[in-house]
């Protein structure tokens, strides 16, 4: 009896309470506007979002006095909803080192293509690219497979070294500039001078070579890499708000131009030979002998000098670098560790002088510069590093219509980076000597890769009439200038070998052959060491949740749709 | 009758008019109360309105398999908690 009492009270309660419903809030999306692009090329989509409380009721204690007082007012319907825009930028380096200062951080990357390269996918695969680091001297406005680097304005602050400040010697080299700085240090050669192409066009900085000015420049231009673009000095593209950064492609000027420096990536190799004034063979035994034994330096008449020139372009190596750098940070992967790029950067003097004469056997232009004809020697050495397609790096680049200014914006993730070495050779001027065996001779005769002029083979006899080609020429005279002389064995030992003398006395023979047969001078060698750089890339809108992104969520508008008294 | 009981009418007046004065400002206190309640509702709201979005994208960052619906569902209870936590949302509505 007692329990069904209770339960009856208990329903009577309960009935009462139903008379006013439960308050409830309640909240909602509505689907996300289509991904947009901010002027400075970051993804945004506006999403709205509604909260709304039902039932609301407010207790009110002085109408209990009133006689037809209530002591519930109820509300209907209070709701309030929102318009969001989120916009996400692709900040790699600066989320995944929270020690980055974000205001030195963006997603933009200091490069730039044309519009032809997204209507240019590879093979016909949607959204992949393949593109050419190009020089900014070859810049055309409807290259549809290359990228070009661009010099944008940088706050000191984000990547010059604070070491100088004594004060500050305690935060130095940890925070964002202890990032770029060490990397700058420890991955690029600071020893590098570097010329300036165009450096006629430097309007605010007086010229000259290894300044701190082109040393900034390049500094800069790697921080932009790895950092991005910092958030004062950003492109804009044209919007409501906003004009598009105009492009100076008169070099070298502020605030955006196309970058070039160290352009010219030329070896070329002279030799020269006198004595007593006299004009020698520098393939001849004379010269051989002479040079080989080093008796050149107590012998002031008798001169013989190989100059080698080689420039190496370092704004290329730079950019590959840096990309590996970043790419290393980003999966944990060490791939600046025993690659070529790495060693490139770092050789002396002597081992870059050094380093066409011993490789240009083994390095052969190919398919990439497209000279697949040659197949007689090795291929381009290619290097290909491929990132895992979910880790990796997104890069935003500057897209221009005409070249005249910043048009939008293109997301790419950067899926692989292929490193080619190879050379192609331009010319060789031969001319042949008469020699004991062979006495009959030529001038000076120069062989252009391609070209159509033939001469009698070094192999050449009355009973074996064989004519070269201007290749089969040019092929010999890269494996002449390839052959290693005394002069080089003597080289090999200034660089550390053991002083050998059996290969001296192999040097020593092979110029005596050459006394006999005739000597065919070399004397001019013109050899283009190319290192190319080609990104694959994939064109994606940003994806807001990635952890390389940044997420910012920003309030467009509030309003009430609903407030209502029951 | 006394003369002296006539005083007494602007007193009992004054009592009254204090009792008014006590009611007017109580339904007075009332009405600011409830605007009150209602302004702190939004202002809650205002503020969860973009609490929901971000939590939105956790939810989705730490499970990307949740379709829409259920994170609409997840972020719902969330804000719903939220509003439990303000005493705003009430279990049984009294």
């Amino acid at each position: 009896m007692i329990k069904k009492a209770l339960l009856l009270a208990g329903l009577l309660i309960s009935m009462q309470n139903i008379s006013f419903a439960a308050t409830q809030t309640t909240t909602t999306f509505k689907a996300p506007s289509g991904v947009q692009q901010d002027k400075y090329g970051n993804d945004y989509i506006d999403r709205e979002t509604t909260i709304t409380t039902k039932n609301f009721t407010v207790d009110n204690f002085w109408s209990s006095f009133k006689e037809d007082g209530v002591n519930q007012s109820n509300y209907a319907t209070i709701s309030r909803s929102g318009l969001f825009r989120i916009t996400t930028s692709a900040t790699s380096a600066c989320t995944l080192d929270k020690s980055l200062d974000k205001e030195g951080c963006s997603g933009q990357k200091p490069f730039l293509i044309n519009n032809e390269v997204l209507d240019n996918p590879v093979d016909g695969t949607e959204d992949m690219y393949r593109v050419v680091f190009t020089n900014a001297k070859d810049f055309t406005n409807n290259d549809y497979n290359a990228f070009y680097p661009l010099d944008i304005l940088r706050n000191d602050k984000y990547y010059k070294d604070t070491l100088a400040d004594t004060n500050n010697q305690n935060t130095a080299k940890t925070g964002f500039f202890g990032f770029i700085t060490g990397a700058i240090d420890s991955l690029f050669n600071r020893a590098v001078g570097i010329d300036f192409f165009g450096q006629k066009d430097i309007a605010d900085v007086q010229y000259t070579p290894r300044s701190a000015a082109a040393q900034e420049r390049r500094e800069r231009y790697i921080a932009n890499i790895m950092a991005g673009v910092d958030k004062e000095h950003r492109m804009t593209k044209n919007t409501k708000d906003s004009e598009a950064t105009p492009l100076k492609t008169p070099l070298l000027n502020t605030p955006v131009s196309l970058l070039n420096y160290a352009e010219a990536q030329k070896t070329t190799t002279k030799s020269e030979c006198k004595f007593l004034g006299l004009q020698l063979s520098s393939q001849g035994a004379m010269c051989r002998i002479m040079s080989g034994f080093g008796m050149n330096a107590w012998m002031p008449f008798f001169t013989n000098t190989k100059t080698t020139k080689i420039e190496s372009n370092f704004i290329l190596a730079d950019t590959e670098n840096a990309l590996l750098a970043m790419n290393s940070k980003i999966d944990s992967v060490p791939y600046m560790q025993n690659t070529d790029g790495d060693e490139d950067a770092k050789l002396s003097f002597l081992q870059n002088i050094l380093k066409p004469m011993t490789s240009m056997i083994g390095f052969m232009k190919g398919m990439f510069f497209g000279e697949t004809k040659k197949q007689s020697v090795a291929d381009p050495v290619e290097r290909v590093y491929n990132f895992d397609e979910d880790k990796a790096m997104t890069l935003t680049f500057a897209v221009t219509r005409d070249g005249t200014q910043v048009d939008e914006f293109s997301h790419f993730k950067l899926l692989r980076i292929h490193s080619v070495y190879a050379d192609a050779i331009n010319s060789c001027t031969v001319r042949k000597k008469p020699g004991m065996l062979k006495p009959s001779s030529w001038g000076p005769t120069t062989f252009y890769e391609g070209g159509s002029k033939t001469e009698k083979s070094p192999n050449y006899t009355i009973f074996n009439r064989e004519y070269w080609n201007s290749d089969q020429w040019v092929d010999w005279c890269q494996k002449a200038t390839g052959q290693k002389g005394m002069f080089d064995y003597l080289f090999d030992w200034q660089k550390g070998g053991i002083f050998n003398p059996f290969q001296w006395m192999k040097g020593f023979f092979q110029a005596f052959l050459n006394f006999l047969t005739g000597t065919y001078e070399i004397t001019n060698f013109t050899n283009t060491v190319k290192h190319g750089l080609i990104l694959d890339l994939k064109k994606v809108n940003l994806d807001p949740l990635s952890k390389q992104n940044t997420r910012e969520i920003r309030t467009l508008h509030i309003n009430t749709p609903h407030a209502g008294q029951q | 009758m006394r003369r002296g009981s006539v005083a007494i009418v602007p007193l009992f007046l004054a009592i009254a008019l204090l009792f008014w004065f006590i009611w007017f400002l109580g339904g007075a206190n009332d009405n600011l109360h409830k605007v009150n309640q209602i302004e702190y509702l939004q202002h809650t709201q205002d503020r969860l309105l973009q609490a929901a979005i971000q939590k939105r994208y956790e939810l989705e960052e730490a499970d990307p398999t949740l379709s829409d619906a259920e994170l609409d569902a997840a972020v719902n209870k969330y804000i719903q908690e939220i509003m439990k936590i303000n005493k705003i949302d009430k279990n049984g509505g009294k």
